[in-house]
């Protein structure tokens, strides 16, 4: 029999259980990590270090678990939060990891048809233009596909601010997108 | 990548495309980094340590000199000007340190 997430979470709250938090790690692991390769321009190590930051905050932190949240949420929370963490020690490097990117973006020609890999990383190249909050907006609503509501909980910001996030972030997703056309055709 | 890049339907791409990343060593790395496993329970730590502190003041009180640490206390105080003085000094010192420190960003 699977224990559900809930059993397992009770576990480590209770005894600080390192298998059952393996276990979790195991479930949550992959769409964490690619989560954190999508935030930061497919930066694999980075991402798996915030990633395992995530974790073992996540493990220290376990108690404050409410439950009437899903997991996975309560873990994007504390990623988001190593992520703007991270950047806001390192904000020289985010900017110039914000131009090399762009520059890449840029010259790199689109082709008609993009293997699946290409796609992930042209598209976490892209991300890496928009500002962190809003970066993870369009993740968490795009991809994830979670409700305004869910993205208000985890980010702990107001809806006005997460809609503003959305409307902006696919624009300049689409005018990035354009510029990727742009040199296609030429 | 469609002519013409909708945002939306690149995502749902790359949704249904998402990789399942292998662990790769990663769960390993994450356990490492936990911090070491509690053999009690916190319940049970806090009764363990209630019970030894009572046991503990328990054996300690026969031969604790209760009466002579009492009488050690004064029964009065004198304050000379000197020292009330230098006591509203100090005093002030700590008011103005805490009210410094407790609002640094405050214009």
């Amino acid at each position: 029999m699977v224990a559900t997430d809930q059993a397992l979470i009770e576990r480590v709250a209770a005894n600080h259980c390192r298998d059952s938090f393996s276990i979790l790690v195991a479930r949550h692991q992959s769409d964490l990590r690619y989560s954190l390769r999508q935030m930061t321009g497919w930066d694999e190590a980075l991402a798996d270090d915030l990633a395992q930051e995530t974790f073992i905050k996540a493990f220290q932190a376990i108690g404050s678990y409410k439950s009437e949240a899903k997991f996975s949420s309560w873990l994007y929370r504390i990623a988001y939060n190593q992520m703007v963490s991270h950047f806001r020690l390192a904000r020289n490097r985010e900017v110039t990891g914000s131009e090399e990117a762009l520059t890449s973006a840029t010259e790199t020609p689109v082709s008609g048809e993009l293997s699946q890999q290409e796609l992930h990383q042209d598209l976490a190249r892209a991300m890496q233009q928009l500002p962190s909050q809003q970066r993870m907006v369009i993740h968490l609503y795009l991809h994830r596909q979670l409700t305004h509501q869910e993205i208000c909980t985890i980010m702990e910001i107001p809806l006005g601010t997460v809609k503003t996030c959305i409307t902006r972030g696919k624009a300049k997703l689409r005018e990035l997108l354009s510029s990727w056309q742009n040199e296609e055709a030429l | 990548m469609s002519k013409a890049a909708d945002i939306d339907n690149l995502f749902v791409q790359a949704r249904n495309s998402e990789p399942y990343l292998n662990d790769q060593g990663f769960v390993s790395r994450v356990t490492a980094g936990l911090p070491a496993e509690r053999k009690v329970s916190v319940a049970q730590e806090t009764v363990i340590t209630i019970a030894a502190t009572i046991l503990g003041g328990a054996v300690a009180y026969p031969f604790f000199p209760v009466g002579e640490i009492i009488a050690l206390i004064p029964s009065s105080f004198t304050i000379t000007p000197i020292g009330l003085l230098a006591a509203s000094g100090l005093a002030s010192g700590l008011f103005y340190w805490l009210a410094e420190h407790a609002a640094p960003n405050r214009i």
